[in-house]
């Protein structure tokens, strides 16, 4: 607690009224006997400071440590508190009893009376007061014991403290601040570290009235809502709109906390289905919907049920989304993007169908925990065993309602790294902008057929389609939104869309331009005519007639900024106002992680490499590369033979195995007019590549211009098709051609057809050209470095496994799985027959998996020996405890005393408290 | 680009003018004249692009041949563009503007340069910087330009725009493709595939062939196709099987009913493209065939209307033996080698620069209705283009019917044949 110093700011003066001191501190005493004795210390602590001799004597008298004893002996010299050293006093003093101490007498306050004016007494009191009321509410959260409903108690009963800052000191606002993070959001650092510097208590106070729990819970608010959150109160910064962001939405949202969960599965007796977990891939598969329907049919917990309906009155019959939030998502590191459910709720008919309706959304959003994928998931990043919490975001769905459907005007997602560059011009930091009409369902996942339009913010002058053609195919023609009468959610073609709605299409002039003798035209509302008129969603109006894309990219900038990290969003936009929907760091993994890049190559293993114009991934496990040879196609006598290698690319498509094979081929792939140029494929004939690579040889001074795949790119970003250009007269670059010309051809043997044009199109098998060997291709961007690598099949260098199990490691949970890990290694060397130990339990942080680096182990071993067999436990014991200690420091840097924490309790002793049971030595 | 003869447009273009020219027994001096181009420009447009630095792109434009009008051609972009490739696209236009018999010489152009990469602002700061260049070679009787690859309406209207600020007037008339409106002219759309129609309808007036009588079989279901069975059925006739590119498939889908196809129906499941929805059409009562299945049907006539090198050696002998007219919808639809056989087999064929000259005419026609700043109605223009189309198609039937031509030669000669008489007509050659 902060010590008040002498010159205190002014301001800090004035919130307090002046209030005379004494008749406070005779409430004060009578009623709160230890407070009296916190302030009397305070005034006393603060008399010392400004070198009052009497305050140093009265010290003298106060201090019931060593140097007061010393001092009281006389061995001290008065005005010098705690000069003793430590070394002479080797007795404990003498405690002073308590209603003797001065403390007790308020003789402090009199003798402050004597040289102090009255304001500044009832000035330092007051304040001193609101610290100590701050102090206990800080205790408060910061107790983990604390339950949530305990926690906003405290909160609302010192709203009044809190409320104006009222004089305390910054940090001791600061460190309420992160208690409340740390108990409501996220213990992971990073995310506190940002949090608390835009975070303000007032703002957990408003959140309070919207957070559904229940009597005895004590969890978080889980990831999404951390993320969220933490972007709005970033937005509400005056530095977000001193960058240009203008105004910003979040939608209104309520939270069920995570562990209420836990309780619902309490109350239903439903603990054996955690269990899921641990079962085969394919039982869980077959299982989960009959535990979705156990999930929906089981009662909620009343406290639940009277939250749900208090949140229903404050919606009113607005469309609803439920989405997860679980402790495990979309926090710093993690990506567990789309792996639980979202389920939208229409939210009509009567009160009683819509509170059923959000309790059945509730349900299948928690059972969706026991799904295959989440659980694949996470066993693949060892984090299985953790109890899963999950808390739910009960949202509204940004729109408006159009005719029969509810929707917003466009939507998307934009992120501040661009992995998707269609031209040399593009930075990876220009960002990108996926774009769609209605819900912005379509923009996240890629859709079969349809397609989300691209831009670029930090380029607002580049299009992906150069062609009206090109613009006229890549444009979306279907929209998600939600069917207010029939109560669902659909996926409807725009053209009808917009024959029903027409002009009420919120924004249609911004996200629709007019297709008009073979010529893109701006819509003028009024002049609409949607039965005849032809639409196209291409949203020109918005990108550039409006500063909507200045503003995302400032959006994009000030959310990275704060965040340290490139950022992903979701936005939507109901025809008024903009919302952001969702806030996280830009998943670096899957098909966008850096490939770590494999150093100490043997040359004859590396196929070639790039250092220009390189995205994000790893294409692994290549067989085959079909290689149309640059020379080789030039001197081809004449179109019709260049015409007949698409061809062949094509039936080559056809017959390799999907995304087992890349093409490497010069110049421009899908040429049409200019064959000479490159390969005249269409996107039919590619779309089973895993990677498209185009060779730019150097002609003179010239290099050729590549495509960058803009005949088909969007086809390509939708498929994952990969892109790499490769410049192999540039300095240090290798490109082993003579590998791919010196490797059987295959072609003869799978187009016999086509064997005249074996010296023009090779098709190299890879393993049998390497001796067993794939091919794999590692490209990190932030290196602007790729490298295409013949390795052993089985030898997966930083994978996507690995790759996760190392961000995994990174993560806070590693200190509770270390911790778990130890505990059971620890428990299967224990011998039942020669131990003496019956049984050992887990229990505490680590079996909750809420362990920190500073956390111990608390075990509870019941122990049913005689009693040599129990000395030689406590030595074993301790001996485990002094090695793990040296353990966790070399591993965290962090040094605990002790981190085994094991009590030795009877055999028969099941008082006791005790966690999971850990199978011992040969148990299963 | 390379210096090989292997593959080079231009040398290809000379090879079939110099058949001709054989055909024709043109003397020395014209042939030397009309195997080159008259002039060729070619500059530097400077650009300050949005980042402040500086580009310079090159431009060019190459003017054929001018004896029978101004020049006439599309400009294209592109991000490598020969002077090969386009010297012989501008000698296909003189060839083209002939055997159509409009009063338009040939001519072609562009930029090098990859819109993919460009702005919108550094898009129009070309085209006027195009326009800035060539405005003194350009114009409504000079030389007219047209969208071609990669240019659009847009581009058109900025040159446009910046040739009025220069010379000081309106002159409408200097580039065609604007949008309707802005000085384009009705009837656009439909001009190439009714085009078709009107070729169709002389030969098969010829070949003694009541049109309502007649059944055909189509590839492509875009803009040509869709307005050549427009133009067709209103005749009398039938389609009974139309391709079309599925792109989900990323095949092409052949859709047939005996009874004859529905038009307005399948332009109803039609996206955009062309592409029929396969399922939509199955329930409508189309059988699904394999895409290459539109060529052998039991039909009067084949409309090959969708890209080049469809009928070849290899499947040419597939036709079935009914089909007696071929009309070329699309350009290089077929084949050399695919000629020597349909012309063994009696097949009619309607090349393609004569049977798609419905396209060039009506931009012919936009140029004329600019230039007088009057704007006919859509039948006006239609019955115009009809009239063209008859005069056109006979011109080259009765030169080949006469020396038994097949009749691509035949379209050949009678344009080579009309340009040479311009040029010694006007004391050139």
């Amino acid at each position: 607690m902060d010590r008040a110093r002498g010159g205190q700011p002014d301001d800090s003066r004035r919130a307090f009224a002046a209030v005379p001191w004494r008749e406070l501190l005779d409430v004060i005493r009578q009623g709160r006997g230890r407070q009296f004795v916190r302030v009397s210390r305070k005034m006393l602590n603060h008399l010392c400071s400004i070198g009052l001799s009497e305050a140093q004597v009265m010290l003298a008298e106060v201090d019931t440590g060593p140097a007061g004893a010393a001092r009281r002996e006389g061995r001290l010299d008065a005005g010098r508190p705690g000069s003793a050293r430590p070394s002479q006093t080797k007795v404990p003093g003498t405690r002073l009893p308590l209603e003797q101490s001065p403390l007790m007498t308020g003789a402090p306050f009199e003798l402050a009376a004597r040289y102090l004016p009255d304001e500044e007494i009832s000035e330092r009191l007051q304040r001193w007061l609101k610290e100590d009321e701050a102090s206990f509410f800080g205790t408060v959260v910061a107790d983990p014991r604390s339950t949530m409903p305990e926690i906003a108690e405290a909160i609302r009963r010192y709203n009044d403290v809190l409320l104006g800052r009222s004089g305390l000191a910054p940090s001791t606002l600061k460190s309420l601040r992160v208690s409340l993070i740390q108990r409501f959001l996220t213990e992971q650092l990073d995310y506190i570290n940002v949090a608390k510097e835009v975070a303000r208590i007032t703002d957990f106070h408003g959140l309070l009235d919207r957070v559904i729990m229940t009597r005895g819970c004590y969890g978080k608010l889980g990831g999404k809502a951390a993320g969220l959150l933490l972007a709005g109160w970033i937005l509400e910064r005056p530095e977000a709109a001193e960058m240009g962001v203008g105004t910003v939405k979040t939608p209104r949202t309520w939270y069920v906390v995570s562990d209420v969960i836990m309780d619902f599965i309490r109350l239903n007796d439903l603990d054996d289905v955690m269990d899921q977990k641990f079962k085969d891939i394919t039982q869980v598969r077959r299982e989960y919907p009959n535990l979705v329907q156990l999930f929906k049919n089981s009662p909620f917990p009343p406290d639940l049920v009277e939250g749900l309906s208090r949140a229903l009155d404050y919606f009113g019959d607005v469309p609803l989304i439920i989405r997860s939030s679980s402790l495990l998502e979309d926090r710093f590191g993690t990506a567990f993007s789309g792996k639980y459910k979202s389920l939208f709720l229409p939210n009509r008919g009567s009160r009683a169908d819509r509170l059923a309706a959000l309790q059945d959304a509730v349900a299948e959003v928690w059972a969706s925990i026991l799904g295959p994928d989440p659980i694949e998931y996470r066993r693949e990043r060892g984090l299985q065993e953790f109890v899963e919490e999950m808390g739910i975001l009960i949202q509204e769905v940004v729109g408006t309602r159009v005719g029969r459907y509810w929707l917003p005007a466009f939507a998307g997602v934009a992120f501040s790294l661009n992995e998707f560059r269609w031209s040399p011009r593009i930075r990876r930091e220009d960002g990108l902008l996926r774009l769609v009409p209605g819900l912005g369902t379509r923009a996240v996942d890629r859709v079969g057929d349809d397609f989300p339009v691209l831009a670029v913010p930090g380029q607002r002058g580049l299009r992906a389609h150069a062609s009206l053609q090109e613009t006229l195919r890549y444009s979306p023609r279907q929209a998600d939104v939600i069917n207010l009468e029939t109560a669902s959610f659909e996926t409807v073609p725009l053209a009808d869309l917009l024959k029903e709605a027409g002009a009420d299409y919120p924004l249609v002039e911004r996200v629709f331009s007019v297709l008009r003798g073979g010529h893109l035209q701006q819509v003028q509302r009024l002049m609409l005519d949607p039965e005849h008129d032809d639409l196209v969603a291409d949203l020109r109006g918005l990108l550039d007639g409006t500063d909507f894309v200045t503003r995302i990219q400032a959006l994009l900038k000030t959310l990275a900024m704060y965040l340290q990290s490139p950022v992903d969003i979701e936005f939507a936009h109901d025809g008024k106002d903009f919302y952001l929907v969702q806030c996280r760091p830009q998943a670096m993994s899957g098909d966008n992680a850096p490939s770590p890049i494999p150093h100490d190559l043997r040359p004859e293993d590396v196929l070639f490499t790039a250092d220009r114009f390189v995205s994000n991934g790893q294409v692994p496990d290549i067989t085959h590369v079909v290689y149309v040879v640059p020379e080789a196609y030039a001197e081809l006598p004449d179109r019709e033979t260049m015409a007949s290698v698409g061809r062949v690319v094509g039936a080559l498509n056809g017959l390799l195995r999907k995304r087992s094979f890349i093409l490497v081929g010069p110049g421009r792939w899908g040429s049409r007019g200019d064959i000479k140029l490159g390969v005249a494929v269409t996107y039919a004939d590619i779309n089973n590549t895993a990677m498209l690579v185009e060779v730019a040889r150097r002609r003179g001074d010239y290099v050729p211009d590549l495509s960058f795949g803009t005949h088909f790119f969007q086809d390509l970003v939708e498929a994952g098709i990969r892109y790499l250009p490769l410049y192999p007269d540039d300095a240090g670059i290798v490109f082993r051609e003579d590998f791919l010309l010196g490797a059987p051809n295959r072609l003869a043997e799978l187009l016999p057809d086509h064997a005249p044009l074996e010296h023009c199109v090779r098709v190299v098998d890879v393993p049998a050209a390497s001796r067993g060997r794939v091919l794999r291709i590692y490209q990190n961007a932030e290196l602007d470095h790729a490298v295409a690598v013949l390795e052993a099949p089985g030898d997966r260098r930083a994978t996507g496994a690995a790759r996760a199990t190392a961000a995994a490691a990174d993560s806070p949970l590693r200190h509770a799985r270390w911790r778990r890990q130890v505990a059971e290694e620890l428990a299967r060397s224990l011998d039942p027959d020669t131990s003496g130990v019956v049984a050992v339990h887990l229990r505490g942080s680590v079996a909750d998996g809420r362990a920190t680096a500073e956390s111990d182990i608390d075990l509870v071993v019941r122990f049913g020996g005689d009693d040599g067999q129990r000395a030689r436990l406590e030595v074993w014991l301790d001996g485990w405890n002094r090695a793990l200690a040296v353990l966790n420091q070399q591993s965290t840097g962090v040094r605990v005393e002790r981190l085994l924490d094991a009590v030795i309790v009877a055999a028969d002793d099941h008082e006791v408290a005790g966690g999971p049971r850990l199978p011992l030595k040969d148990e299963l | 680009m390379a210096h090989d003869a292997s593959f080079n447009p231009f040398q290809m273009a000379r090879a079939q003018f110099d058949k001709s020219a054989d055909l024709i027994g043109l003397d020395q001096g014209t042939r030397e004249l009309l195997r080159s181009p008259l002039r060729e420009f070619h500059f530097s447009i400077p650009v300050r692009m949005d980042d402040g630095t500086v580009k310079v792109f090159q431009g060019f434009r190459v003017q054929h041949n001018d004896a029978r009008g101004p020049a006439k051609g599309g400009i294209r972009f592109h991000p490598q563009e020969t002077a090969d490739t386009v010297r012989a696209l501008a000698m296909w236009m003189t060839w083209k503007c002939a055997v159509a018999d409009i009063p338009l010489g040939g001519g072609k152009g562009g930029v090098i340069c990859d819109p993919h990469h460009l702005s919108a602002r550094e898009q129009e700061a070309i085209c006027r910087g195009w326009v800035r260049q060539m405005n003194k070679n350009v114009g409504p009787v000079e030389d007219v330009p047209a969208p071609d690859v990669m240019t659009n309406p847009q581009h058109m209207l900025w040159m446009l725009d910046e040739f009025e600020v220069i010379r000081g007037g309106h002159y409408p008339g200097m580039i065609t493709g604007k949008p309707v409106g802005m000085g384009g002219s009705l009837g656009r759309t439909e001009a190439t595939g009714y085009g078709c129609v009107y070729c169709l309808r002389e030969a098969l007036a010829e070949l003694g062939i009541d049109v309502k009588a007649t059944t055909a079989s189509v590839q492509g279901f875009g803009n040509v196709a869709q307005y050549a069975i427009e133009l067709y059925h209103r005749m009398g006739g039938k389609t009974k099987s139309v391709s079309s590119w599925n792109h989900a498939e990323q095949k092409s889908v052949s859709y047939q009913k005996a009874s004859g196809i529905d038009l307005e129906q399948l332009r109803g499941i039609t996206d955009r493209f062309g592409g029929i929805d396969p399922a939509k059409a199955r329930e409508l009562g189309y059988e699904i065939l394999p895409g290459d299945a539109w060529l052998d049907r039991e039909v009067d006539i084949l409309i090959p209307a969708a890209i080049e090198n469809q009928i070849t050696g290899a499947n040419a002998e597939k036709i079935s033996k009914r089909v007696k007219v071929v009309v070329e919808g699309a350009n290089g639809p077929t084949t050399p080698e695919a000629d020597a056989i349909l012309f063994k087999r009696g097949i009619f064929n309607i090349p393609d620069f004569l049977a798609n000259a419905g396209g060039v005419t009506c931009s012919y026609f936009e140029q004329v209705q600019c230039n007088t700043n009057f704007f006919w109605d859509r039948d006006d223009v239609l019955g115009k283009l009809d009239a063209k189309m008859k005069t056109a198609y006979h011109s080259v039937s009765d030169l080949a019917r006469k020396k038994k031509l097949y009749m691509r030669d035949a379209a050949y000669v009678v344009a080579v044949n009309r340009v040479a008489a311009a040029c010694r007509d006007r004391g050139w050659a």
